[in-house]
């Protein structure tokens, strides 16, 4: 099962105009919708987590979880944020997934928004890709006039509606509550936990913070059913990923794959080393994540055997270093980065104890 | 990690590196701080002859930028042609 790769969400990124909604319907789009209209919210919340999606965001916790852990319905606006934010470095997934095949986040957030009682969701976006920005806006527009969006979602008297906000790019913004700090208007910081987002998140409601990738596969799991998405993957971590292999392979890019998929599958796919040269070390999950070296080739490339092996799953960025390469310069590198992004009493922290940070 | 790079550590910044790493992990205020800290931990823990290396040869005389190229790097001659 996991020797294969499963194009779901990148079915038809190669379709000339992959982006638009009359390619999206031609591939069963908003038919999931259509399904999901007729059922109950909390059968949506049902199927989600009878699926066990977990998080595709870093942390890999349970979706389906996330959303029934917000407070119960007092009358009051809840809401839906869609973290866009994609900022870890060698991530590569969420954009290119927006940026080819929109209307799978646009059906998902809609999806999601009736299942917890959202009226009004959000898309946070990473401000410096425009173009991006500009190609949800116009999804959230054709999906308006196709009357899948407004008072009237499908004819049922479902109220959802979208607001794509362009972030002004900062890593902490990634982190949920900072990510809430800024579409509030406030400068990005975290917050303290608890109230968790679903007891009280944006401007203090119930709120729930998803990755892209969660969302945009919900779709699928509502008119597939979840022991589809359950076939794929491992036993704890169902469904499937896009894996985003950058650095020294002959052809870096996305392969979306089942979960539990080993990196030396993953490498062959992508052509095998470039050069032919050997491999030093590669992260899991992106520069945050504990780096692994040859002797970790093999491990099963899901949430527990990332962490048995000492190391994190995280947002399955594949940064693939050769024999060329300085440990300590790449290292060096990723601390100037962190020290930059670092909010400031991180790094007055670093500093005060004789600093790695540099600034 | 700016004096290893450049060949000027010394043992003790090995140890402080960790040190400091140490006292973020699991003491910041969100997961980014951890974040920060695991690629030097790990990184030592894997390649730590090439941080002890860092004492006394900089980064860029042990592996040098240029080959991690896939072209071939040509020196510029002094008018201006390029040498094979």
């Amino acid at each position: 099962m996991t020797d294969t790769l499963t194009p779901i969400l990148t079915k038809f990124w190669d379709d000339p105009q992959s982006w638009t909604l009359a390619t999206y319907e031609r591939h069963d789009g908003y038919k999931a919708l259509t399904k999901a209209l007729e059922m109950e919210p909390q059968a949506i919340i049902d199927a989600v987590k009878d699926s066990s999606i977990r998080g595709r965001g870093g942390a890999g916790f349970p979706t389906g979880m996330k959303w029934s852990f917000m407070s119960p319905p007092d009358g009051g606006p809840r809401y839906l944020v869609v973290n866009a934010d994609e900022s870890e470095p060698g991530t590569c997934k969420d954009v290119p997934l927006m940026m080819a095949n929109p209307h799978a986040l646009i059906e998902g957030v809609i999806i999601a928004s009736y299942a917890i009682g959202c009226e009004h969701a959000f898309i946070y976006l990473r401000g410096e890709v425009v173009h991006v920005y500009r190609r949800l806006l116009r999804a959230v527009e054709e999906a308006r006039a196709a009357g899948h969006l407004g008072t009237d979602v499908g004819g049922k008297g479902v109220r959802v509606d979208i607001t794509v906000h362009a972030g002004a790019g900062a890593y902490i913004c990634g982190e949920e509550t900072a990510l809430l700090d800024s579409l509030e208007g406030r400068r990005g910081q975290p917050r303290l936990k608890p109230p968790f987002p679903g007891a009280a998140g944006l401007y203090a409601r119930p709120t729930s913070v998803n990755n892209v990738e969660s969302i945009a596969s919900v779709p699928g799991i509502i008119l597939e059913g979840s022991d589809w998405f359950k076939g794929m993957g491992t036993e704890k971590s169902t469904g499937f990923g896009i894996f985003s292999l950058s650095g020294h392979v002959t052809n870096p890019g996305q392969f979306e794959a089942p979960l539990g998929i080993t990196m030396r599958e993953l490498i062959d796919l992508a052509g095998g080393m470039r050069g032919g040269r050997k491999l030093k070390f590669w992260t899991p999950g992106g520069s945050s994540t504990p780096i692994f070296t040859e002797e970790h080739l093999d491990v099963p490339l899901d949430f527990d055997s990332v962490a048995a092996a000492g190391s994190m799953l995280g947002t399955r960025a594949l940064q693939v270093f050769d024999e060329t390469v300085s440990v300590v310069r790449a290292v060096a590198r990723w601390t100037d980065f962190y020290a930059h992004e670092s909010w400031a009493s991180a790094r007055r922290a670093a500093r005060a104890r004789g600093g790695c940070a540099r600034s | 990690m700016n004096r290893i790079e450049n060949g000027q550590g010394t043992q003790d910044d090995i140890d402080k590196l960790v040190d400091i790493c140490d006292n973020i992990l699991g003491r910041s205020f969100c997961a980014l701080g951890d974040a920060a800290t695991s690629p030097i931990t790990s990184a030592v823990q894997y390649f730590r002859e090439e941080f002890e290396a860092g004492m006394h040869t900089p980064a860029h005389e042990l592996f040098p930028p240029e080959r991690s190229v896939l072209f071939d790097i040509q020196t510029k001659e002094p008018s201006g042609m390029v040498s094979a």
